[in-house]
């Protein structure tokens, strides 16, 4: 005879955080690690610096020449140095084995896409404020004038950068040889972002024909709300178990 | 059954010996480029069937994405090697023309350099199919960037049109007379039997792989081997 | 995740993107004019009719080009040859593990 058994307790009933909420939080997490361990952005900076000298010892020449030098130098360190950062965006969760369990969790994939975006976005920005002002310095370039303008530029490029190169390398990361694949795959795609960079960076400095910075930035605006938009909407998709 | 494969691949040696002809023999001298203009009847019907193996690619990649079936993946692999081939042809040919017609092997110019552009992107699909390994992953990666670069080719051209600003040479084709123009089209079609061909093998090649591998599978469930 | 939501993201995205592309065709594409890229772009304005090819090499860059495509053809057809010899490979080993699969199955199900 089998008494009746009390009804088994129920498991605390878990609702999945909201869209922000989860974005946020995945935002948090990410921020908290990296400034205790500074891994990510210590070896990026690095990176960058080492970049801005090899572009002194390669490039530096009369003042005229270093203006016409100075666009590509500056996107130049951006995509070297965001693939750097864009390459170790789910390491952690990787190293840690904790990947499986972030997309498991009943969080929204893309939310957790987007805040990671925002993370490389933060870290390249970081990134790009030491490295340009010292490539400025060392290139002998005056930049005080346009230094707005050229923020702004910068920040869209890597908006437009994180978005192709943030869910490509979460994808790379099942693939052998995945930091090597990385750039080859990344770079042609990102050469429109690189072309209305540059171009638009000698705008701003005035080596350009044309006087008009805003169609480039438009480019720039209109790459990354493409790829944003297309990678969140197939995020679902892309990841799975 | 068997014949069938060897016999249209021997058809497709004809039509390439024909469009030979056609391209060498039986179109007359264009007067302004003389015989390097000849190149044309290879170099532009090999540009369409590249982009013709891209679109194809992403369409087949998007679906599989969609609906998760390998054999979707088969088929988009293949038509990028496909297209590649004739990507390869068209890189290799262009030069070729442009050495004596613009008097330099490169030039940045806008069609030329969004093909190469795009020839890169699918060069790094190769890649990844090639040196990724096998598995879910891997092809999962590999359809997400021929679906990336779907969007990435349109903005390559804007950006790069828009970089270059100078005039495309397409005119030279459309300037064409009637002659040139249908030789054009007919070994478009010559050719599209050759990508065609490829496109087949090579798929079932895929397809082939992978019903080993899930064979492999069960025997290795059911204890065997 | 529900299927309103689903479509209502869809229907995002393909906004945004028709929303962008409305963006970029509004920027005047021929803004830049044809002269802008001019200094750094060797060759770029010239037209192609400006060249001059010299007579008495061109029967030889004809026999050259017959040579490439022929090389190039070649090419394609040994590597198309070598996929159907290698699926014809494929083909026979998957026979031979189908067969093995039957007999093993036809063992278990007794």
């Amino acid at each position: 005879m089998t008494e009746a058994r009390p009804p088994a307790p129920r498991p605390p009933r878990t609702r999945a955080p909201g869209y922000t909420r989860t974005v946020l939080i995945v935002l948090a997490k990410d921020a908290r690690t990296e400034l205790r361990s500074k891994q990510t952005l210590a070896t990026m900076l690095l990176f960058g610096l080492v970049l801005t000298f090899v572009y002194a010892f390669g490039f530096v020449s009369d003042p005229a020449t270093n203006k016409k030098v100075m666009p590509g130098a500056m996107w130049g360190a951006l995509l070297f140095a965001g693939t750097l950062g864009v390459g170790r965006t789910f390491a952690r969760e990787a190293e840690d084995g904790a990947f499986g369990a972030l997309v498991l969790s009943p969080a929204e994939r893309s939310a957790i896409l987007l805040a990671k975006i925002a993370v490389n976005v933060a870290l390249s920005a970081l990134v790009m404020v030491v490295v340009v002002p010292l490539l400025a310095v060392m290139l002998r370039v005056d930049l005080t004038d346009c230094a707005g303008l050229i923020a702004l530029q910068l920040l869209l490029g890597a908006i437009g950068f994180a978005a192709v190169g943030t869910p490509l390398a979460v994808m790379a990361v099942s693939a052998r040889f995945a930091e090597v694949l990385l750039p080859i795959v990344v770079f042609p795609m990102v050469t429109p972002v690189l072309i209305a960079g540059v171009k638009g960076a000698s705008v701003a400095l005035g080596t350009a024909i044309e006087t008009d910075p805003w169609p480039w930035l438009q480019f720039t605006a209109a790459y990354g709300l493409v790829f944003g938009a297309g990678g969140l909407f197939l995020f679902e998709r892309m990841v799975t178990e | 059954m068997r014949l069938l494969f060897p016999a249209a691949t021997a058809l497709g040696a004809v039509a390439i010996g024909v469009a030979h002809y056609l391209a060498f023999v039986h179109v007359p001298m264009e007067s302004t480029m003389g015989a390097v203009q000849r190149i044309f009847y290879f170099h532009v019907p090999s540009a369409w069937l590249f982009y013709l193996g891209a679109l194809l690619c992403f369409g087949a990649s998007l679906g599989y994405l969609i609906n998760r079936k390998a054999r979707w993946d088969a088929f988009a692999h293949a038509s990028a090697e496909t297209g590649l081939v004739f990507g390869l042809i068209v890189v290799v040919t262009g030069p070729l023309w442009a050495r004596p017609v613009w008097g330099v092997w490169w030039n940045w110019e806008p069609r030329l350099t969004t093909m190469s552009l795009v020839l890169l992107m699918f060069a790094a699909y190769w890649v990844v199919r090639a040196f990724g390994g096998p598995g879910q992953g891997v092809r999962r990666f590999a359809a997400v960037l021929a679906v990336f670069a779907g969007p990435s080719i349109y903005f390559v051209r804007v950006a790069v049109n828009r970089w270059g600003g100078v005039h495309p040479p397409a005119e030279t084709a459309s300037r064409s007379d009637d002659v040139i123009k249908l030789t054009m089209y007919t070994c478009f079609f010559l050719l599209l039997f050759v990508f065609g061909l490829l496109l087949r093998i090579r798929y079932r090649a895929h397809r082939d792989a992978l019903t080993v591998r899930a064979v492999r599978r069960r025997l290795a469930r059911l204890g065997g081997i | 995740m529900d299927r309103p939501l689903r479509t209502l993201r869809a229907l995002a995205f393909a906004a945004t993107l028709s929303a962008a592309g409305l963006a970029l065709a509004q920027t005047p594409a021929a803004d830049a004019p044809a002269s802008a890229a001019g200094d750094e772009v060797p060759n770029a304005g010239e037209v192609v009719d400006t060249f001059e090819t010299s007579p008495d090499l061109e029967p030889m860059r004809y026999r050259h080009l017959w040579i490439a495509y022929s090389a190039i053809w070649l090419l394609v057809f040994g590597f198309m040859f070598r996929t159907y010899k290698k699926s014809e490979a494929t083909q026979a080993e998957l026979e031979l593990l189908k067969r093995r699969l039957a007999d093993l199955e036809g063992k278990n199900g007794d």
